[in-house]
This record gives structure tokens, sequence and C-alpha cells, in this order.
């Protein structure tokens, strides 16, 4: 037979007491936390999935505002764009009227002056600039299209691909480099118009002719780097869509890992709560008891 | 006749009053801790010869003795010593954990707020703001790895402190014990017996010792080994002026101890420094990493990137300290080429799994001390109740001893009053 002696009771009393103690602690700390561990040793393995995850949802947030942002700059760069085809339409038009032959030398000389108003209106478009960053002239932060020493100096350097990071696997390029733009055939746009503008004034109809091929030239180049910066618009998108569902995964999963469940916390708490009392109650019973009482 | 029935009675009478003391001693010390019941040892008398052959002389007190066994003292003295053990681990474990302030305001974090930095920098290169952002990320990310060290080195002091102060209840309660050997073991009362018990629990607790009872009665203490008390002989420990958490035993040299003061060499010399080992190499890893891939870009200047971080193994410093330093570009270069940024930001899918290891390693091994740790309690604990249940004082036994042995002196108080009516009767014949 076990004993049971007043330090055994009363000592054994008193840890069972600060075991529900510490339980019904535990139990409120977590509930108010909301995080069902504080440290990483209360439950290492939920601690290494809730950090994995936490990585996770900071790279998602991290590529939707690079996506973000690739998309305002290819939004302005399109905007860019369409004004450029918008000039390029009216070009069109202007060469296949001074081509016509019933235009005398006033009316082509009244035109070469529009054009040239319109080669200024490119240039300005070919130097467009978002945050600062030229748009059409690669790594470079100089301007795209220059006139110096006596020539268009047109930024040529396609293999300086601006490229966004917008996923753990998908890498847009958002830009297109001026040469790409402003071609027209052989030659760039510029001197291609400069060329335009001494035959309109020169006379020179046989020029003017061959000017139709190559504006339409300029057209196609024009519209396709349009294309390219509408498909990488596109994909970014789809991108950022992707993107926007995983992070809402990812949320439920690090809940799932670290918060606990409020109607488990909450029923935890009151078990706890009642346990201890039962135990004060028990206790405070018990250790009234001894023969004492019941001899008079 | 009479006469032999008075003394019958006289020592019937003598015996419950040393009976009803011993209770009272009992009850009065019920909530003493160490404390061992004690119960009177009585025994007939001598017989005497009469006519009819020998007689009975009446009752007395053999001795007073102590309810205690030699193996339930055992059991408590090792489970107790290694629970000490373990939970001076698991405490300095947690208070290591604390330390790395992991998940939320550790490493970990740290580097959830760099590479969003480097990824911005990649999309505007060469923007004061971002880069001023990077760097004071980095700063940042140094900061929390010199404060996770120093926080360890810390705690090693704090841990040497502590072993300090074990030694030395270690070392006084050798003292009592070689004291209270120089009594006789005749001569060694109960309660004193009960005071080198106490001196033998301690002992075990801060630096797990051992003991052996001599044929004399006297008792030995060993710790890993070598006898620190024997007799009257002592031999202290002293803690290592090295402080590497080595104690040494007098001219023998290093012991290893066990108890609490043992958890803390465990600490010092294996946890602490285990915990460190690993922080040192991640942080090794990701600085050589960050400098790897900054030498091989450019800044937007078109300079080749050189180190970014650097770690002397004690403190992590960032080396650069203008924005525009930062290598923006890769090989490449050029002013608005972000390629380099970018891939700096990318570190993150090799640097946070190892990060996470960290933090799984150092929560993995806390964890799994504080199982043990609450393993060995349960254990120590129920040798303590075992012990508790076999020396302790029940009220009630003590009340219901005092009862018998008033019952026991009434009754022999009677016999007084028979037998001194029965000599009146006498008398007046």
């Amino acid at each position: 037979m076990i004993r049971t002696t007043f330090l055994s009771h009363t000592m054994g009393a008193q840890s069972r007491l600060m075991e529900r103690a510490a339980a019904a602690d535990l139990a409120s700390a977590r509930l108010s936390s909301g995080k069902a561990f504080s440290r990483p040793s209360e439950d290492p393995g939920a601690a290494a999935t809730a950090l994995a995850f936490r990585s996770e949802l900071s790279a998602l947030k991290a590529y939707q505002s690079t996506a973000e942002d690739a998309q305002t700059r290819l939004n302005t760069t399109d905007a860019q764009l369409e004004q450029v085809q918008t000039a390029v339409a009216r070009l069109k038009d202007l060469t296949v009227a001074a081509a016509t032959g019933t235009m005398n030398d006033e009316g082509r000389v009244a035109t070469a002056a529009e054009i040239t108003q319109l080669r200024d209106q490119l240039v300005g478009l070919a130097n467009g600039r978002h945050l600062d960053q030229p748009l059409f002239a690669g790594y470079s932060a100089n301007d795209a299209v220059t006139f110096s020493a006596g020539m268009w100096q047109v930024n040529s350097n396609t293999s300086e691909k601006l490229v966004r990071a917008v996923s753990d696997t998908d890498s847009v390029q958002v830009n297109v480099v001026a040469s790409d733009v402003f071609k027209a055939g052989a030659t760039d746009a510029f001197t291609m118009l400069d060329q335009l503008v001494t035959d309109l004034n020169s006379g020179n109809t046989a020029g003017i002719h061959a000017a139709i091929d190559s504006v339409d030239a300029l057209r196609a180049s024009a519209s396709n780097a349009r294309a390219r910066i509408g498909a990488a618009t596109n994909r970014i998108e789809n991108v950022l869509e992707a993107n926007i569902s995983r992070q809402t995964g990812v949320k439920a999963d690090l809940s799932k890992a670290e918060d606990i469940d409020l109607v488990e916390g909450i029923t935890e708490v009151n078990r706890q709560q009642a346990a201890y009392q039962a135990a004060l109650g028990a206790t405070a019973k018990s250790l009234q008891q001894s023969l004492v009482d019941f001899l008079r | 006749m009479s006469s032999n029935a008075l003394s019958i009675a006289l020592s019937a009478l003598r015996t419950s009053q040393t009976a009803i003391e011993v209770s009272s001693h009992n009850i009065a010390n019920a909530g003493t801790a160490g404390y061992t019941r004690q119960r009177v040892d009585r025994r007939p008398g001598t017989p005497r010869n009469s006519v009819y052959g020998p007689m009975g002389t009446g009752v007395e007190v053999g001795g007073i003795s102590r309810s205690r066994d030699s193996y339930t003292d055992g059991r408590v003295r090792s489970t107790d010593s290694s629970a000490k053990a373990l939970g001076v681990r698991t405490e300095f474990g947690q208070r290591s954990e604390d330390a790395f302030a992991e998940p939320d305001n550790g490493i970990t974090a740290s580097l959830g707020r760099l590479w969003p930095s480097f990824q911005a920098l990649g999309q505007k290169p060469g923007d004061d703001a971002l880069g001023t952002q990077v760097l004071s990320s980095l700063d940042d990310l140094a900061g929390r790895v010199n404060q996770a060290r120093s926080e360890l080195g810390n705690l090693k002091i704090n841990a040497l402190q502590r072993l300090n102060t074990e030694v030395d209840t270690a070392n006084s309660a050798m003292d009592r014990i070689a004291e209270l050997n120089r009594i006789t073991p005749a001569g060694l009362a109960p309660d004193l017996a009960d005071e080198r018990d106490k001196a033998l629990d301690t002992l075990a607790a801060t630096i797990g010792a051992t003991s052996t009872m001599l044929p004399d009665g006297k008792i030995r203490v060993a710790v890993g080994g070598k006898t620190i008390v024997d007799g009257d002989y002592v031999s202290h420990l002293t803690v290592d002026p090295a402080n590497d958490g080595t104690v040494n035993h007098g001219a023998t040299g290093p012991v290893q101890l066990s108890g609490s003061a043992g958890g803390l060499q465990t600490v010092i010399q294996t946890d602490l420094a285990n915990y460190r080992t690993k922080l040192d190499a991640f942080v090794s890893s990701m600085v050589n990493a960050l400098n790897t891939q900054h030498a091989a870009n450019k800044t937007p200047a078109g300079a080749n990137g050189g180190a970014l971080v650097a770690d002397d193994g004690n403190t992590m410093t960032v080396v650069i300290t203008s924005p525009s330093q930062l290598a923006t570009a890769d090989a490449t270069g050029g002013t608005n080429n972000g390629a380099g940024a970018t891939a700096m930001s990318n570190l993150r899918r090799t640097i946070e799994p190892t990060a996470r290891d960290l933090v799984t390693f150092i929560g993995g091994t806390v964890a799994n001390i504080s199982r043990s740790a609450d393993n060995a309690q349960a254990l120590a604990d129920a040798a303590s109740q075992q012990r508790l249940s076999l020396t302790g004082v029940n009220l009630d036994e003590e009340m219901a001893q005092l009862i018998s042995d008033q019952k026991a002196y009434a009754a022999a108080a009677r016999i007084v009053t028979t037998v001194d009516q029965m000599l009146d009767t006498l008398i007046r014949m």
C-alpha cells in the first residue's frame, strides 16, 4: 500500500496545480496571440513550414510589385507607340498625296514642312521616358535618338533587354530599342524622312515614289514593336493573375501552419480553465481532510 | 509481586510518554522538507526468573529509528540529477532560441525584407532612395546576426556564473557531510542523519555525486569516478579559470559532472557551441553567396561590384556605404541594366532554405532536450513522491498512534491505581 503523507500530498497537489495553471496559461497565451506556437521549439515542423510559406508570400508580393511596375512601363510604351502609328499613318497619306503628280511645287514644299514637323514629333516620341528611364534606349540613360555630327544616331543595342522577373520561372522583356521601332527598310526613319523632305523640295518624283515603300516599312516595324509590347503586357497580366490567386492560397496555408483555430482555441482555454478550477477545488477539499478534524 | 507490577506499569508509562513525544515531533515536522518520520522501536523487557519460570518485566524503548531506505534515496538522487541537468539545458536552449528571435524578428524576417528591396532596385537601378533601402536592409540583417552572436556570448557568461554558484553550493554540502561524518554513527541522531541525507540530495542535484555507506557507518561521496568526501576528508571542486566549463577536482584535474552543474557544462561546451557553429556556417555561406553575386555585377557607373558584406566570424558588417556602389547591372554593365540587382534578389532561393535550416536545427534541438527534460522530470517527481510516501508524516497515522499511546498510558496508570488499592487493602488488614 502506498502511504499518503502530509508532504507527498501537499507537494503532489502543488505540482499538479502548477501543471494545470501552466496549461491554462499556455492556452490563453495562444488564444490571445492567435499563433499556435511562439517559439520554433514548440513545433519545429510547423515552424519550418510556416517560415517557408512566409518566404514564398513575401516573394510573391515582391513579384507582384515588379509585375505592376512592368505593367505601367509597358502601358506608357504602348501609348507612345500608338502615337507613333498615328504619325506614321499621316506620313503615309502625305507621301501618297505628294506622289500623285497633281500636286504643284507649292504643295510639295508645304508637305515637306509638315513632314519635318512629323519627324520632330517622332524624335520626341522616340526619346519618351518612364520614371526618367528612356523607353527605347536599352540600358542607356541617354536619349535613344539624337542628331550629331551631321547624322541621326539611333540606339540599336538590341541585345540590351530590360528583363523583369515576375515569378520564379517567368522573365518578361519590357522594352524595344529605337532601331527596331523606327526602321524604314535599310535605313532609319529619320534619315529616310530627311531624304523625303529634300526630294519634295527639289521635286524628285522618283524619290517621292520610293518613299512610299519606306513609309510602309516604317509602319510595319512600328506596329510590330507595338505587338511585342502588347504580348508582354498580356503575359504579365496572366502572371499577375496567377500570382494573386497563389497569394490567397499561400496565406491560407500559412494560416493553417501557424494560426490557431479560433473555435478550438476558445474551447481549449475553457477546458483548461475548468480543469484548473476543478484541481483547485479538489486540492482545497482534500487538504482540509484529516483525522484531526474528526477528533473532539 | 506488587512491586513488579508497579515497575512494569512504570515502564509502560515511560514508553508511552516517549512514543507520544516522538509522535509530537513527527507532527511538528510534518511540513519540514527532508524530514524522515521517526519510529519508537519497542521491545519487551529482559525476562526475570521466577519460581514459575521466566516472567516478563514490561516494555522498553529499543531506540528511535528513521523509516528510510538507501535504494529509494539512490533512485531519487540519480533521477533528480539527470532531471536537473536536462532542465538547465532546456532553460538555456530556450534562451538561445530567444536570442534568434525567430520567427517574427529574426534573421529570416530580415532576409524577407532584403530580397524585395533588391528587386525594387532592379527596376530602377541607380535610384538613391531604393539603394539606401537595400543598404539599410543589409544593415538590419547584419544587426540580427551580430545580436544573435552577442546573446549567445552573454548566455555563455551567464552559464559560467551559474556553474560557479552550483560548484560553491556543492562544496559547502561536501563540508557539511564531512563534518557529520566526524560524529560516531551511534551518536548520529535521526535528525542529523536527515541533515546528512539532505546534503547528499543537494550534491546529487548540483553535481550528480553518488554516495556509499562505509562499514563504519560513514559516508563516501564520489563524482565522475573521483572521491570528493571520504570520512572527514574533503576535496573541493573549482571552476577552471580558462572559463571553458571545465571543473577541476583537487589535484587530479578535470572531472565530468552531472546534475545542474553537469547540465551547465554541456550548455557551455556543447549546446551553445553547436548553435554558434551552425549560425557561423550559415552566415559564412550567406556572405559568400551575396559577395560572389555582387562581385560578378557592375555598378551603374561600370565599375566591378566587389564585396558587399564582410564577416570576421564575430561581427558582420556592410562593406558598401553609398548606394552608388551597389552593383545593379549584370556583367554587361549599363546605367539602366537592373539584371544584377534581380540576380541578387534571386539569391533568396539559395539562402532562405539554409536560414530555415538554421531555425529548424535550433528549434529541433531545443525541442528534443525539452522533451527529454519533461520525461526526466516526470521520473524524478515519481521517485520523489515514492520517497515522500515512505519517509513523510501521515497525520492520520500519527493521530491514531497518539490515541493508542494515550490509551496505553491511561491503562498503565490504571495498573498503578490498582496496585495502590491492593497495597492499601494489605495495609488495612
